[in-house]
């Protein structure tokens, strides 16, 4: 048995060391190809750490983005550093590029009231679930000892978690019950899912929306305009869903 | 101070103003000739200058000149500052050859500037008989014709008995991207020709055309003395690939002296009427440009080529603190190896000793370019101009090179108007631009898990505490309500034990606790009769199964019917909700003492 689980510790650990190795000789060579201006190559390097080895990774995400951007698509570049803001919302550097992009879309400045995302969906839902935990089990020990000092900690425990509730609410409103995208590339947007359908609006590429509805290979969106909303349909191919 | 700052302003001001050309309209433009006579065979130089306070200055439309031929066009040009005022002049040189002899007028050239018309005067020029051949000196070589360097193409088309042919070569046939290449036309002729050849260039497409020159020599071949007009056309391949130069021609009038076999043609030698046109044409030249090396290309390096040297000097030794020193850097192309127009800016070092502008293009002629820029130093003391530096690719090396000028000296006097330390530490800063943020450096990466409220093992997490909270929730509520009958007792029963729960029996009597006292009250006599009878106290549910139990046990009757009375009392109290207070109390508690005691005998 001990003979099996060191063979088996041995492959587990030789797999995992030559899976890091691999993914280190990936992010050299685009890092390689970024630094000669083979900035496609380079994003498609960062491509496939994504959709083939499943890397969820803001830094990667980051710098697909500069990729793209030195490639002139503004649109992908936009899609990715808003992934990499999500995982890791107080790196300077993804803030950074971000207004830097979101400036160069013509995007306007978010007027939120919690647009100041300091914390990551996952980092709200941890601190709160800390909270939760810590609220009930405090009441618990009160309900059992019948000593004060626990129902007060567990009080304590309810007011900072009523704003971790509430600012995870936003977040999942913004992040997941709103479908949010990137408009991919310059858009005429219509009234309509169909070519026919008279033009409303061009959106330049970069540009953030909301997808409201979908209808075979279009997709109805909101998108901000100076202070107004507009909607619209637009192909399901020019979007790029953050999510 | 003020004065200072007027000055500095003024300087910079006209620095930049200049690419935008908001100076007076005030322009001037005239005209000149090197020469107001010649022979036939001869050329000569017809200029043009433009002049005024602006740096666009316009180029002069030409009027119809069909008396002559026009072989090429340079462009010189002077720009000067000079306190604070720009004035600028451009000459444009066009190289003209009559084509026939006699008095000519060239018609006025005109200018027009924001809306106002300018022309020159009309140059009148004089053009005399060629000279005969049989007057030309004797060439001091006999061989035949040097073949043209690397490239040559030849092509002799006889005239009247071979007399007359052309032919095109270019100095090399492989050049690179902007690298000088010299395309030269010969027309070679013994015969007297009626009227000044007419030449016709060829189509230099792919190529910057900076300017033909006409000359003449005298060539013997096999023994024949030829005249050769020649004209040099300097051309710069713009892009790399392979490029075609096409056929030039020239048209010749020859006097044919032949005897005629009529009347009439005989009677036309007189007449002067007796003349052959034949037209003359090269072949066609391919070039081979090559796109510059990448391999070893500087940093700075803006697009020269050639071979250059450059200087720089400036304009005083010492000048006061904010007081406007011009540095002049002059570019010349060695032994003529080098395309100026490829030269489109030097750099100047950064040294945070001096404020900088703009850099200008002040004066641009085929062998020189000269830059200007403005310094002004804010802080005093003996201060060195840095170098002037210049990247060019060598076509003859083929390698990058790189040229410097020596530092400069100046003293500067005054006081400072800003401390070196601004100056160095911030004083300075001009924002060029933004971008993104560069690359993370990264080497190892881990994966972050999708979100967690998606997740039902998130929710999961919390079930243990969701229970624990409402388990010792309804704990309390049932611990408030002071609920013992349920509680389990571990020990084994004795009498001991019966005693002690008459004793609480009687603390919850003190308290007027009914409930309780009666809930003790029957633990105590529970007790008793398990430690009498030796049972488990959970079969003893009630007042006949304490019965039973007595009886088997060998229990007085007298006893087991003092139990069962005290059992029946405390279900009346129990579950007649009628509190067992006072007196009663007081009896149940005798009673129940009295049962202990017995038992325990």
């Amino acid at each position: 048995m001990k003979k099996y689980f060191i063979a088996f510790s041995f492959v587990f650990f030789a797999a995992a060391a030559y899976a890091q190795n691999a993914y280190e000789s990936q992010l050299k060579n685009a890092q390689t190809d970024f630094q000669n201006g083979n900035y496609a190559k380079a994003a498609s390097v960062y491509e496939s750490l994504i959709t083939v080895e499943k890397i969820n990774n803001p830094y990667i995400y980051y710098n697909l983005s500069n990729a793209y951007y030195r490639a002139g698509d503004t649109g992908k570049a936009a899609l990715n550093i808003r992934k990499a803001y999500r995982l890791a919302p107080r790196d300077k550097n993804i803030r950074a590029n971000l207004a830097f992009i979101d400036k160069a879309a013509g995007e306007p400045e978010s007027q939120s009231l919690f647009s100041g995302n300091f914390l990551s969906l996952n980092e709200l839902s941890a601190a709160a679930a800390v909270f939760i935990i810590a609220f009930l089990s405090l009441f618990s020990i009160f309900f059992i000892s019948g000593k004060k000092f626990f129902k007060k900690a567990a009080y304590g425990a309810l007011i900072v978690l009523m704003p971790l509730i509430l600012a995870s609410y936003f977040k999942i409103n913004s992040e997941i019950i709103n479908k949010e995208a990137a408009v991919l590339k310059v858009s005429v947007v219509r009234s309509g899912p169909a070519v026919s359908s008279p033009e409303l609006f061009s959106v330049p590429a970069g540009r953030k929306a909301i997808i409201l509805a979908s209808n075979g290979t279009w997709s109805e969106i909101k998108i901000k305009s100076g202070s107004e909303d507009l909607t619209g349909w637009i192909e399901t191919d020019h979007l790029g869903a953050f999510n | 101070m003020k004065s200072k700052h007027k000055k500095l302003i003024i300087a910079a001001a006209a620095l930049i103003l200049s690419a935008v050309n908001v100076f007076a309209d005030e322009i001037s433009v005239s005209a000149s000739v090197d020469k107001s006579s010649l022979p036939l065979n001869e050329y000569f130089t017809y200029s043009v200058t433009v002049s005024g306070d602006s740096s666009n200055l316009p180029e002069p439309q030409l009027g119809a000149m069909p008396d002559f031929n026009k072989y090429g066009t340079r462009r010189s040009q002077n720009m000067s500052i000079i306190n604070g005022k720009m004035s600028a002049s451009i000459t444009f040189s066009y190289t003209l050859a009559p084509k026939a002899a006699g008095k000519f007028s060239i018609p006025p050239a005109v200018i027009t500037h924001k809306g106002k018309t300018y022309s020159t005067m009309p140059v009148e020029i004089e053009v005399e008989k060629a000279q005969s051949s049989q007057t030309l000196p004797n060439p001091q070589t006999t061989k035949k014709p040097a073949p043209a360097a690397s490239g040559a193409n030849a092509k002799q088309r006889p005239a009247e008995s071979g007399r007359a042919f052309v032919k095109a070569s270019v100095n090399k046939k492989n050049v690179y991207e902007n690298e000088k290449l010299v395309y030269t036309f010969s027309f070679y002729t013994n015969v007297n020709l009626a009227a000044n050849p007419e030449y016709a260039p060829p189509s230099f497409a792919g190529f910057w055309n900076d300017g033909s020159y006409p000359s003449n020599r005298y060539e013997n071949i096999d023994g024949a003395q030829y005249l050769v007009n020649e004209v040099a056309t300097t051309l710069y391949p713009l892009e790399s690939g392979s490029k075609v130069i096409g056929p030039a021609t020239v048209k010749i009038a020859v006097m044919d002296l032949s005897v005629p076999d009529d009347f009439d043609s005989l009677f036309s030698i007189f007449a002067g009427a007796r003349r052959e046109v034949k037209t003359l044409t090269s072949d066609e030249i391919k070039i081979n440009v090559l796109p510059l090396p990448e391999s070893g290309k500087p940093a700075d390096f803006s697009g020269a080529v050639g071979n250059f040297t450059i200087k720089a000097y400036a304009d005083k030794k010492e000048a006061a603190v904010n007081e406007p020193v011009t540095l002049t850097a002059e570019v010349s192309a060695v032994s003529q190896k080098g395309n100026l127009k490829s030269v489109s800016s030097v750099v100047f070092s950064q040294d945070s000793s001096f404020k900088k502008y703009d850099s200008i293009v002040s004066k641009e002629t085929a062998q020189l370019k000269e830059f200007k820029i403005i310094l002004v130093a804010y802080t005093p003391g003996e201060k060195e101009i840095p170098p002037v530096k210049l990247s060019f690719f060598n076509p003859d090396k083929k390698v990058y090179e790189t040229v410097l000028t020596q530092p400069i000296k100046i003293n500067i006097t005054g006081e400072a108007v800003l401390g070196q330390q601004d100056l160095q530490e911030g004083g300075q800063i001009t924002k060029i631009g933004s971008d993104i943020n560069y690359n993370k450096n990264l080497t190892s990466v881990k994966s972050y898990c999708g979100y967690f409220v998606e997740n039902k093992n998130f929710y999961i997490l919390f079930i243990p505490f969701v229970l624990l909270f409402f388990v010792s929730a309804v704990y309390r509520i049932l611990k408030n309500k002071n609920v013992k009958f349920s509680v389990y007792n571990s020990k084994k029963p004795s009498f001991n034990g019966a005693l002690k729960y008459l004793e609480k029996a009687s603390h919850e009597a003190d308290k007027n606790n009914a409930e309780a006292f009666v809930a003790y009250i029957y633990k105590a006599v529970q007790e008793a009769v398990c430690a009498k009878s030796g049972v488990g106290r959970d079969k003893l549910t009630g007042a006949g199964a304490a019965e039973k139990i007595l009886r088997e046990s060998g229990v007085s009757d007298d006893i087991i019917n003092k139990t069962r009375d005290i059992f029946a009392q405390m279900e009346f109290y129990r579950f007649a909700s009628i509190k067992a207070d006072g007196k009663a109390a007081s009896d149940l508690k005798r009673l129940a003492q009295d049962i202990i005691g017995s038992l325990r005998k």
